[in-house]
């Protein structure tokens, strides 16, 4: 075995910030149980949501009044296995589950890929140019924060009516700050950075100085809030349908499948347990990753997490 | 020496576990420490000098470093034997701050920004001497004394960030100093300091010695630090020892090739006397030839008048104006075709921003810049921007200024696309022509930044500033951070590309000797204001203001027989830049000494 090479100070720093491959990533995802199960649990998850019609062993809307309220793993009347048991009308639970997971998913998805274009657009820009146009964009973030979201949620729908469409608009219209604040924030620090400065003296515009040299040095934090957001999105869908305000029977979702499991929880359990976990899983996954994800893009950090040295 | 050495390290390797194989930082280092000496211990960054004697601490384990090899062996104060590598932690924070005390770079890092000073100070005495709270408190009034600091009872009840950065030090010193520890590893004490208060603390460090009788192992880059407080010196290289002996012996009679190298590089105040121009620094192959003189022009490219900047200081109520920064006050001065002019001065003395003015990176409050035929402060943002192609700018921070997310080529293509001027592959051979003009490989053009050390990044940067074929650069402490080997390449880089192109330099710097090797006219800088300006000569040679005398007094020499601790141990203050929101400063008045040599009146 030869010995290992002498590579000093400065050329350390360097020798361990050398580029990450897909395969390191790949590595470290493997070599973290919690990470990769979680990892995994997402992938079923829009595998579901992508394939719904494929993958579902039944109907979601399919009613089969002979086969009310089984129990998980029961055989219905015509031979049918319900690998969750099935509601009150006779439709399949897992199946419902797997649909439900297309909204639900979607939903929260949509909202924050929204929401983050809107809020992100908006902080970088008030952090690079200030003024008055950052005094007047952070007020009304602050005024927005201070709403309280439910019942504004609850009111707009009321008015324009449940739905998925306008479900996606009011979480957009709700949540954007979040992304705004952040991303005004980031682009204060980044603003004071040398190779900002010395961007503006090359003669770059605005736009391509926010947009170019320091979107890409702020995306990680970025990342991560976004991958927060779907989880908060989801659950606040789960409470808006479980409040009747939200998507509209008969199409499945998780929180509309709580409400309605509510009624006979105590003669059939699976109706709420199997829901909620999906949801609880779902949110704990996305915050699992979204920590990896915090923790992989951060320079200092990174080269821990991708080290098969120190995981050994 | 019959005496036993305090410290004896034989045969020292440090590993650093990486993605690959282990990294060795330190290699087969071996040397020993004797009571009351000062060892200093030089290289450059990435000799392993630092982790070293963070081995003797202990302290490699916090960033993962391992002590794989030999041993550390330290003479307690009861006399007994302990090798530093297998001591518990219990013995550790026994010895950590008691017998071995540390200063470290950056003193106002170093000290708790939430803690008074009192506190700060007497913890050390209460955790290893027991001490109460009072009889602390009257110890740590007398180690503020000991280090010379003015008004001692009152700093007690200060906290660091009303200190300034040498007062600041002088309490880390004094808290090394609260156990009376046998050894002091002082890691760069001043590099991070002004050159009036580096002289002020190098004093101060050799007095201490003195008085405490104490070991200091000094680590440090610069040379003449060595060259004025160590009594014996290790050079190390690449993790290795390359040579040691008597600090005479090494700067004398140097005899390991990297020390020559070494020594070469490190510019020489007064050893311009004689020349008018700028000449090519010393480095392995060009060891002190004549090199030709470099003729400027006489035509003018840059006229500077009357430039002032204020930063307002908001407070109250309602966010009004209360005071002002006077950060550039009533400057002028011309800078000519082909010509370099220094702007010289201590931190806070408004020679960045008086650069950033000009390139209209800030807006000046007042004055006039004529670049060319052009009025600047007139021009409208996009015709500024297009001007942009005539002026560029270095910055100090080679790891800051370029993008850590694009590759060099984007990076340095990145002015020819702002301003449309070639597209396609004429992008990509334009690119590799002005690395070649700097001395990179063409191989490197789709790296990225964090791949370079930070010698290549500047040489990176200056190819970014080139690239448009401007005429005028400011180098903003543009070789500052950089080793002084490297150092010396990057400025005859510079040099060499003015010779060929007939660039001018505004080149901002705190560092004289640098400045006497590459200007042909100087302006020195206090408090916002040029205080003397002239031909190099005339500045270096024949100083009026005072200012400028004692800047000059405090460049430490390479000469060991110039002793830090020969010179007087004062501590002057620093006059604020800060006015009322009222104040109207007199306007700068200069005395013609000789022809183009103004001095600033009053």
């Amino acid at each position: 075995m030869s010995s290992p090479a002498v590579i000093p100070g400065d050329e350390i720093a360097a020798s361990l910030d050398t580029r990450t491959t897909a395969r390191d990533y790949l590595w470290a995802i493997f070599g973290d149980r919690v990470t990769l199960f979680a990892f995994a649990y997402l992938v079923v998850l829009v595998a579901f949501t992508v394939g719904a019609e494929f993958l579902a062993p039944h109907e979601a809307t399919g009613l089969n009044l002979r086969d009310r309220l089984l129990p998980p793993g029961a055989t219905g009347s015509k031979g049918a296995f319900y690998l969750l048991g099935t509601d009150e009308l006779g439709r399949d639970l897992f199946s419902r589950l797997i649909y439900g997971a297309r909204v639900s998913v979607s939903v929260g998805m949509l909202g924050a890929v929204v929401s983050c274009f809107a809020g992100v657009i908006t902080g970088l820009t008030a952090g690079y140019y200030g003024g008055l146009y950052e005094d007047v964009v952070m007020r009304l973030v602050d005024g927005m924060l201070s709403l309280p979201s439910m019942l504004v949620a609850l009111f707009i729908l009321f008015v324009l009516g449940g739905g998925y469409g306008n479900l996606i608009l009011v979480f957009s219209v709700l949540h954007w700050m979040v992304f705004c604040r952040l991303s005004r924030g980031l682009a204060l620090d980044a603003r004071s950075a040398t190779y900002v400065r010395a961007a503006k003296a090359l003669g770059a515009s605005g736009p391509r100085i926010v947009f170019r040299h320091i979107l890409p040095n702020v995306m990680a934090p970025i990342i991560v809030l976004f991958t927060l957001e779907i989880a908060i999105l989801i659950l606040s869908e789960a409470s808006l349908s479980f409040l009747g305000f939200g998507v509209r029977p008969p199409d499945p979702s998780w929180g509309l499948m709580i409400a309605d499991g509510r009624e006979h929880i105590r003669s059939a359990w699976w109706l709420v347990t199997f829901p909620g976990l999906a949801i609880f899983l779902t949110a704990l996954s996305l915050n699992l990753v979204a920590n990896w994800i915090r923790a992989v893009t951060d320079p200092v950090q990174r080269w821990r997490w991708l080290s098969r040295d120190v995981r050994r | 020496m019959t005496l036993e050495p305090l410290v004896s390290i034989e045969s020292l390797r440090v590993e650093f576990p990486s993605k690959d194989e282990p990294v060795v930082a330190v290699k087969d280092v071996g040397f020993e420490i004797f009571p009351g000496e000062i060892l200093g211990l030089v290289g450059e960054s990435g000799s392993g000098k630092s982790v070293t004697s963070q081995a003797l601490m202990q302290l490699t384990k916090f960033s993962a470093g391992q002590v794989t090899r030999g041993s550390l062996n330290f003479v307690r104060r009861d006399g007994s034997n302990t090798d530093l590598r297998h001591a518990d932690e219990q013995q550790m924070r026994d010895i950590r701050g008691n017998e071995i005390g540390m200063i470290f770079q950056e003193p106002m890092v170093a000290l708790n920004p939430s803690l008074t000073i009192g506190w700060q100070l007497s913890e050390g005495l209460r955790i290893h001497r027991g001490l109460s709270g009072k009889s602390a408190r009257r110890r740590s009034l007398e180690l503020l004394r000991k280090v010379r600091i003015p008004e001692p009872a009152q700093r007690l009840r200060q906290y660091p960030h009303e200190l300034s950065g040498g007062m600041c030090q002088r309490v880390v010193i004094a808290m090394a100093l609260a156990c009376e520890p046998r050894l002091l590893i002082a890691d760069e004490p001043t590099t991070a300091l002004d050159v009036t208060v580096q002289a002020e603390i190098l004093a101060l460090i050799a007095m201490l010695r003195r008085e405490t009788g104490a070991a200091i192992l000094l680590i440090t880059h610069d040379m003449a630090v060595v060259a004025q407080m160590a009594d014996r010196v290790v050079v190390m290289y690449r993790g290795q020892i390359v040579e040691h002996g008597s600090v005479r012996q090494i700067l004398h009679r140097p005899e390991h090739d990297y020390t020559r190298t070494l020594l070469a590089a490190v510019p020489r105040i007064g050893e311009m006397s004689g020349y008018s121009g700028p000449r090519r620094m010393r480095t392995a192959g060009n060891s002190g030839k004549r090199d030709k003189e470099a003729v400027s022009g006489r035509e003018r490219l840059l006229d500077v008048r009357n430039l002032t900047k204020r930063f307002p200081v908001r407070g109250g109520l309602l966010g009004r104006t209360i005071a002002n920064v006077h950060a550039v006050e009533d400057v002028s001065f011309v800078v000519n075709v082909n010509e370099t002019l220094s702007l010289v001065g201590e931190s806070g003395s408004g020679k960045s921003t008086a650069g950033n003015c000009i390139l209209r990176l800030e807006e000046p409050d007042k004055g006039r810049i004529m670049f060319k035929e052009h009025d600047l402060l007139s021009l409208s943002r996009p015709v500024m921007r297009s001007m942009r192609r005539e002026m560029q700018v270095v910055f100090q921070d080679p790891y800051g200024s370029l993008n850590p997310q694009l590759r060099l080529l984007d990076q340095v293509a990145e002015p020819i696309r702002n301003h449309k001027l070639e597209t396609g592959t004429a992008v990509e051979d334009r690119v590799a022509s002005i690395f070649k003009k700097v001395g990179m490989p063409r191989s490197f053009l789709r790296r990225y930044p964090s791949e370079l050390s930070g010698g290549q990044r500047q040489r990176v940067a200056i190819a970014r500033s080139l690239i448009l074929n401007p005429s005028f650069i400011v180098a903003d402490e543009a070789v500052s951070s950089l080793d002084v080997t490297i150092q010396a390449q990057v400025l005859n880089l510079m040099m060499d590309l003015q010779a060929e192109l007939g660039l001018s330099y505004l080149f901002i710097s705190h560092d004289m000797a640098v400045v006497e090797r590459v200007s042909h006219r100087v302006a020195v800088m206090y408090q916002g204001r040029i205080v003397e300006i002239g031909s190099r000569s005339s500045i270096f040679e024949d100083p009026r203001h005072d200012y400028t005398k004692s800047l000059l007094a405090a460049v430490p020499r390479m000469n060991p027989d110039i002793r830090a601790e020969a010179m007087a141990v004062t501590s002057a203050t620093v006059e604020s830049p800060i006015r009322p929101a009222g104040y109207k400063p007199d306007p700068c008045r200069y005395d013609e000494v000789s022809p183009d040599h103004l001095v600033l009146q009053g």
